[in-house]
């Protein structure tokens, strides 16, 4: 991996970060979920990146957003669990497209129809986490999941956008879906 | 010994997703219990440095109907003084009215939650200030929440929509007595329990302020009902109600400070009581 992708990385991650704590936190649809694009920092790290550092990435930048919004770990604990099912994604989309993990180096290489599956499973595993670790329970499952399902698709879309406007995706893929 | 490397080195993700899980949900609990740790206080100076920063910039959008909101509050406090004047001058009348125990600190929100299970919002006004933890905090048009934790310049305070708060509130009509609740789903849907049937509560009606604790002046508008239901299992009515102060869009508050807060609290300790 060169080293300007992790240049791109750095700059698109504090870019992210400060758009959440001044922009995006504010937009709050009236008791549904909210919008958060911060989780792309992880998503497009390289698929060789060891998977403990992955975790410990989340953690700290979850934790970052935590410290600079006050709200205790919350970030942190759905960021670190979207950070461990992130491998299991990979590797199940990597065998459904029939791409072996040595031949691409990140998950835009797969093009971007698969690229933007990818970051939807993504951040329905983040946004679940986080909606369920704020209510910590399974009462009022109903309205828990509303949330779940509206932040996911506002979070999705903005993801979406920021991946078509700062991030190439590449076509290395060999077959597709 | 080598078995215990080996273990370690399988389930070295799992241990380490539960190591970090455990420190997010010890932060994230700790937040709740609204304990004054020295990190806590560092993370809301900065959190309430950010905040004001960002307000500066969002109030702006607002201003318009701030300005409208500042009207209406202008023209009810001449109403006031125009009043208290005439009380003045009447020498008959006792000297010392309930509302003068109580002294009203204006602050500024800069920070506002909705959508969680505990809402809190942050205020511009800290320890330096003259806010302590406990005091009140109310509206021109009714109750906003109870302050919970105190830094230098500023202050969280805990919403009223909170699955957590329980307001004393009474019935502005007949007088009578109920807790006012939230279930954590529509914010909008608020509950006062403990009214029996007996009484008669029609839609439109107002709740107010008890004024039993110290917390809040009594007969500030707290809550109009919205629905009344009668439930046979219960001998209690479900009423259900919205705030009349709408906490989404307002932007200046006032920190009730009691002078007899103190004494009250005390005594209330000998005895615990909850409720606020």
């Amino acid at each position: 991996m060169s080293a300007s992708y992790y240049i791109r990385i750095t700059l698109l991650s504090v870019f992210l970060i400060l758009a959440q704590v001044f922009v995006f936190d504010l937009i709050d649809i009236e008791g549904y979920g909210k919008l958060m694009a911060y989780p792309l920092i992880i998503m497009i790290l390289p698929i060789e990146t060891p998977k403990s550092v992955v975790m410990l990435l989340g953690f700290a930048v979850g934790f970052l957003i935590d410290f600079l919004l006050g709200t205790g770990g919350l970030h942190a604990a759905a960021l670190t669990a979207m950070a461990y099912l992130r491998g299991y994604w990979i590797s199940i989309l990597l065998s459904i497209t029939n791409n072996e993990k040595k031949e691409i180096e990140t998950m835009q290489q797969l093009g971007l129809r698969n690229f933007i599956i990818y970051v939807f499973l993504m951040i329905l595993t983040q946004q679940t986490a986080f909606y369920f670790i704020e209510r910590f329970s399974f009462t009022n499952f109903i309205y828990t999941l509303e949330r779940v399902v509206s932040g996911t698709l506002v979070s999705f879309l903005t993801i979406c956008l920021i991946t078509l406007l700062f991030i190439p995706i590449e076509n290395k893929r060999r077959t597709m879906i | 010994m080598r078995n215990l490397y080996y273990l370690i080195e399988r389930f070295h993700l799992i241990i380490l997703l539960i190591i970090l899980e455990g420190i997010s949900l010890a932060f994230l609990r700790q937040k709740d219990l609204y304990h004054d740790t020295i990190v806590g206080n560092f993370s809301a100076q900065i959190a309430g440095n950010l905040y004001s920063k960002r307000n500066q910039v969002v109030k702006y959008f607002g201003l318009a109907e701030e300005n409208k909101r500042l009207a209406k509050e202008n023209a009810l406090l001449f109403s006031k003084v125009r009043y208290s004047e005439k009380l003045a001058q009447d020498s008959t009348l006792p000297q010392q009215s309930p509302s003068q125990i109580f002294s009203y600190i204006p602050a500024k929100i800069i920070d506002n939650s909705l959508t969680e299970s505990v809402n809190y919002l942050m205020l511009d006004k800290g320890y330096v200030d003259g806010v302590e933890k406990g005091l009140g905090v109310i509206a021109p048009d009714g109750v906003v929440g109870i302050v919970v934790r105190v830094s230098k310049n500023f202050s969280i305070v805990m919403s009223v929509i909170s699955t957590k708060s329980r307001i004393s509130v009474k019935h502005q009509k007949s007088g009578v007595l109920g807790n006012l609740t939230w279930d954590g789903n529509n914010p909008w849907v608020l509950k006062v329990d403990n009214v029996s049937k007996t009484n008669n509560i029609a839609i439109g009606d107002t709740f107010q302020t008890a004024g039993y604790s110290n917390f809040f002046p009594p007969e500030i508008p707290t809550a109009i009902v919205t629905s009344v239901k009668q439930d046979p299992s219960t001998s209690f009515l479900q009423i259900h109600v919205r705030l009349s102060e709408n906490i989404d869009k307002i932007n200046y508050v006032y920190i009730v400070e009691s002078k007899d807060k103190a004494q009250i609290d005390s005594l209330k300790s000998t005895i615990n009581l909850t409720s606020y």
